[in-house]
Order: C-alpha cells, then structure tokens, then sequence
C-alpha cells in the first residue's frame, strides 16, 4: 500500500513538472505574441506573476526530484580516496547533513508563508492567494529533508 | 561560534553533501551570528524569481536539451563542411565554430564533446588530422563558446551582478555585446594556428549542390541562430522573450517537422532539463541568500582592504584573479564558481576600478579555459571517457590549445576595450 502512495506521489511529481514547464511556455509565448503583435501592446494581466511563480515552483519541484535522483550537483574531491568503509561513513555524514539543514529552511518558511497568510504583502494570482503559492518552499524543503534522512537507509529512489 | 561553523561547512564539502545544503548551511549560520531572522532565507529565493531574466534559463536548458537529443548535429556539420571545407584548415575552422554555437545554446555540460564530438571526430581524422590534435580540438571546442549567447553561464553572471548593484550599472544585453569580440578572438587565434601547422592537408573541392543540400536539409534549423543572435544583438525583444519563441520553436521543429521526437520522450527531456533547472536555481537562491548575510557584515568591502594592503596595482590584481580563476575553473563546476565567487569578486574587482561587464567575461574566458586545466578539468574527464584515452593522452593533446586561449585570455584581460568598446563610459 505505502509502496503504492509512494509510486503515486512520484509519478505525480514528474507529471506536476512537466506541466509546469509546458504552461510556463505556453504563457511565456503568448505574452510575447500579445505584446509585439500589431497594435496590441498589452500582455496577460496575470502573466508575468505567472511566469515567476512557474520559475519558483519548477525550480523547488525539480529540486526535489533531484534529491530522487541523487543529480544536485556536490563537489567530489574526495571521490576516489576514501575506503568503502570510509566513504559510507561520509555519505551518512553528508546526508544527515543535508537533511537537518533542509528541515530547518522548511521549518522557518513557514514563517515566511503564515506572515503572508495573515498579513499579505503580495497579491496572488487570480483566486490563488500568495501565501498558498509560497507554501511550496516548505513543502519541497521538508520532502527534500525526508528523501535525504531515507536515503542514509536505502538508495534515494526506494 | 564561527570555528564550529567553518568545521561544519568543511566537513560537509567534504563528505559530499549536495551544495545547496553547504551554501544555505552558511546562510544559516551567519543569519545566527547577524540575528536575521531565517525566514528571510525564503523571502530571498522568492524576490529572486522576480528577475525577468530568470525564465530565460528553464527555456533554454530545455532547448539545448532537445537539440543534443535530436540529428540537429549531424545536419549542421553537413552544412558547415558544404560551406567552408575547401578552406585550408576547413574542418578544423568549422569544428571550432560548430561547437561554440552548440555550447552556447546546450552549456558546457559535456554535450558537445559527447553529442558533437562523436561525430566530428572521426570526420577530422578522415580529413587528415593527426589523432592527437583532433583530440585536443575536441576537448577544447567543449567548452568554447561559453561568451556567446545563450550561454547559461553569461546570463547567470548577468543576473548575479545586476542582483548586487555594484559598480557600473549596466544592460545585460551590454554584457552580451561584449563576449563577442573576445569569443572571435579565441576562434580566429585557433583558426590561424591550425591553418600555419595543416598548410599541406587536401581539402574537399567546394560544391553548390552539395551546399544546396545540406541548406534544404537544415532549413528549419538555420533561422535558430540568425533569430536568437539577431533578436538579442539587435534588441527587438528581451532575451526571455527569445528564450519563449526559441523553445517552443525549437519543439515544434523537432516533433512535428522533423518527427525525430516521441511525444513520449518529450516529457522525459522536459522532466531531465528541468531537474538541472531545479538544481541551479536552488544554487543560485542559495548563494543570494549568503550574499545578504556578507552584505550585512560588509565582507566584501574588508575583502577588498586585505587585499589592497597586499595589492595595489589593478595589473597585478588582474594577474592573480587569472591564476586564481583558472585553479578554480578546473577544480569547481562553472555554476557553482559563478555563484559563489562573483559576489566576493565583483566588488573587490569595483574596488580596483575594473567594469563588471570586463570581470564577467574574464571571468567566464577563465573558467572556460579551466574546463580543460590539467589535472581535474571536467572536460579532461569527459573526452577521455567518450574516446576511450587516458587522461595523460589528453593533457598532451590539449596543452598548444590551451597555451593558444592562455594568450588571448591575458590579451582580453589586459585590453578592456575588447570587452567594453561598446559601453559609454
């Protein structure tokens, strides 16, 4: 069952990024289009805060799936030098880590997402208010922080 | 406090935890130390996808992508042989020039020496060039054309240094007008010397009809380069506003004309190239949100005293940020360099009265040479891998290339005007 959900929340999160990016095209091309056509030299009302958002949210969905996927780029200077032993030991090091320091960030951005939840600073887009668009710097962050406490267990992908 | 946290920070570079992690877990302990409070570490990445200039960066990744995956390369090397192969030297020129344009728009992420290489390779040693310098002419051409756009890592340097608002303020398009002269540079310096040492090489007789071939075959492709360059050097529309008709371009060509393309595969590029989207940008907010905190406690400003006590002739300074540069180019993946270093660099830099458009592009020729500095430059890694030689073959083989672009790189370091003759200053 679990391993079913787990299935499913992967599956869902390639289908959210890909979606993200072919709307983020699609806004990106005919906001160009709309202003550079003709007479008309006006842009979607909603488009460029649109844009933004996409950016953000593909950045912090392809982080996430970069944690998966073991592709956030490190630097491996040691790579090579160390022992089986030791470079175990390194890898639980690192990701404990990287784990503590993504649920920290995920931890206080959810300051950040409650201050714009009670006194927004920001309008959102359409219907979609602000602070719901920015919950997915603590959402990501604490996946982020999850994948790297399991992946001291198993491989990232299980 | 700050032993602790510097250990930490080693430890942790050390055992290989991603880099975003080591950046913010910077962050995190200078906010401490200044008491920010830490829920600025998010408002920071957010107000950074508020630059314009950011979503040039999915398209484009997304772009290059397509194009390594798809015949593009072996139809503009049909092209570009049609065109120029009864020069003497033709092949060689046309390799040098055919990688630039494809590192700009794919990055120097190794596609070109895999995708490219393999192709070119074999037709430069049937030209025949020794093998050594066919070697070299491939790792080399991997990382040229790093100054011409779309290169990635020119418009990270232009979104970085326009975020710190330090020294000259300038037009990132400025910064794009000033990679060309130094790129030409580099190419007409390669060109020349492969042309003196290959005098005796037959070369193809030219063809019309052979050239008229290769152009219908890469019809749909040829407008890429005139729209992209063109639409950019001549300013009609913005960069990310190219970047958007460039990609979905570049889309439809490749799954509908020229049916190359699975719908099917098509998310999975899309999910790879926004993956290493993902991954720099979270670098980058990373890094801006460390920037706030050596911002708040002034270190570039007692940077810039330390080593004006040491150095205080801009000349000198330039030659160490070279050697510096290029230790860091072979050490440090271009991305990470960029983001980390320009901000401590830039306004030192300033200090000695170097323009932030002149330090980007000695900066990015550096790390461009840096891809291929023995002992660890990626590229090194990379070819030696593709073309099954070792390591030591291609240091041999890449040392005259790299001696060449050594000489222009102190050319356009110590002539500004290369760079910056188009600015009013």
């Amino acid at each position: 069952m679990l391993r079913r959900v787990c299935r499913f929340f992967r599956w869902l999160e390639s289908a959210i990024l890909v979606a993200l990016f072919l709307a983020l095209l699609l806004v990106a091309v005919t906001q160009v289009l709309l202003r550079n056509i003709g007479e008309l030299s006006f842009g979607l009302s909603w488009g460029d805060e649109f844009v933004s958002m996409a950016v953000l949210w593909i950045t912090l969905v392809g982080a996430m799936l970069a944690v998966r996927e073991n592709g956030h780029i490190r630097i491996d200077f040691m790579e090579g030098l160390l022992t089986p032993l030791w470079s175990k030991v390194s890898t639980i090091i690192a990701n404990v880590c990287a784990c503590s320091i993504c649920l920290v960030v995920a931890g206080y951005s959810i300051q950040f997402v409650w201050s714009e939840y009670t006194m927004p600073t920001t309008d959102g887009i359409g219907l979609i208010p602000f602070w719901l668009l920015v919950s997915i710097f603590p959402f990501a962050f604490s996946i982020m922080g999850i994948r790297f406490a399991l992946s001291i267990f198993s491989k990232p992908d299980e | 406090m700050i032993v602790l946290a510097i250990a930490v920070l080693v430890l942790m570079v050390l055992c290989g935890a991603p880099l975003f992690t080591v950046i913010l877990a910077g962050a995190i302990f200078g906010y401490l130390s200044a008491e920010i409070p830490l829920s600025n570490i998010a408002i920071v990445m957010q107000s950074l996808t508020n630059t314009p200039l950011l979503v040039a960066l999915p398209l484009f990744t997304f772009t290059g992508y397509l194009l390594a995956d798809s015949d593009t390369t072996h139809r503009l090397l049909r092209l570009v042989r049609a065109l120029f192969g009864w020069m003497p030297g033709g092949m060689a020129i046309v390799g040098f020039l055919l990688c630039a344009v494809f590192t700009a728009l794919t990055g120097a992420s190794g596609v070109t020496i895999v995708a490219l290489g393999a192709v070119l390779f074999p037709m430069l040693l049937k030209a025949g060039y020794s093998e050594k310098f066919s070697l070299g002419h491939i790792t080399t051409s991997g990382s040229l054309g790093l100054l011409l756009v779309p290169s990635i890592p020119l418009i990270l340097y232009g979104i970085i240094a326009t975020q710190l608002k330090v020294g000259e303020q300038f037009a990132v398009k400025e910064l794009f007008i000033a990679g060309l002269v130094p790129f030409f540079l580099m190419v007409v310096a390669l060109s020349l010397w492969t042309i003196v040492r290959h005098r005796e090489l037959s070369t193809t007789p030219f063809s019309p009809r052979e050239l008229w071939q290769a152009v219908k075959v890469c019809r749909w492709e040829l407008p890429l380069p005139v729209f992209i360059l063109g639409g950019i050097y001549a300013g009609f529309i913005t960069i990310s506003e190219v970047a958007a008709i460039t990609a979905l371009y570049v889309l439809i060509v490749q799954v509908f004309v020229y049916k190359e393309l699975a719908l099917k595969k098509l998310a999975g590029i899309i999910q790879e190239s926004m993956v290493m989207v993902g991954s720099i940008i979270l670098i980058l907010g990373s890094a801006l949100a460390l920037t706030n905190y050596f911002i708040d406690i002034e270190v570039a400003q007692k940077l810039f005293v330390l080593v004006n006590e040491q150095i205080s002739n801009p000349l000198v300074f330039l030659m160490l940020l070279n050697i510096f540069l290029l230790l860091v180019g072979a050490l440090l993946d271009i991305f990470s360099a960029i983001v980390i270093l320009v901000p401590l660099l830039l306004p030192v830099a300033v200090g000695y009265g170097i323009h932030p458009v002149h330090l980007g592009i000695i900066l990015i020729a550096n790390l461009q040479i840096g891809y291929f500095t023995p002992p660890v430059g990626m590229n090194l890694f990379i070819a030696s891998y593709r073309f099954k030689r070792s390591v030591l073959d291609l240091y041999v083989a890449t040392i005259p290339f790299m001696l060449i672009l050594l000489a222009v790189l102190l050319l356009i370091t110590y002539v500004p005007f290369l760079s910056t003759w188009y600015l009013k200053v």
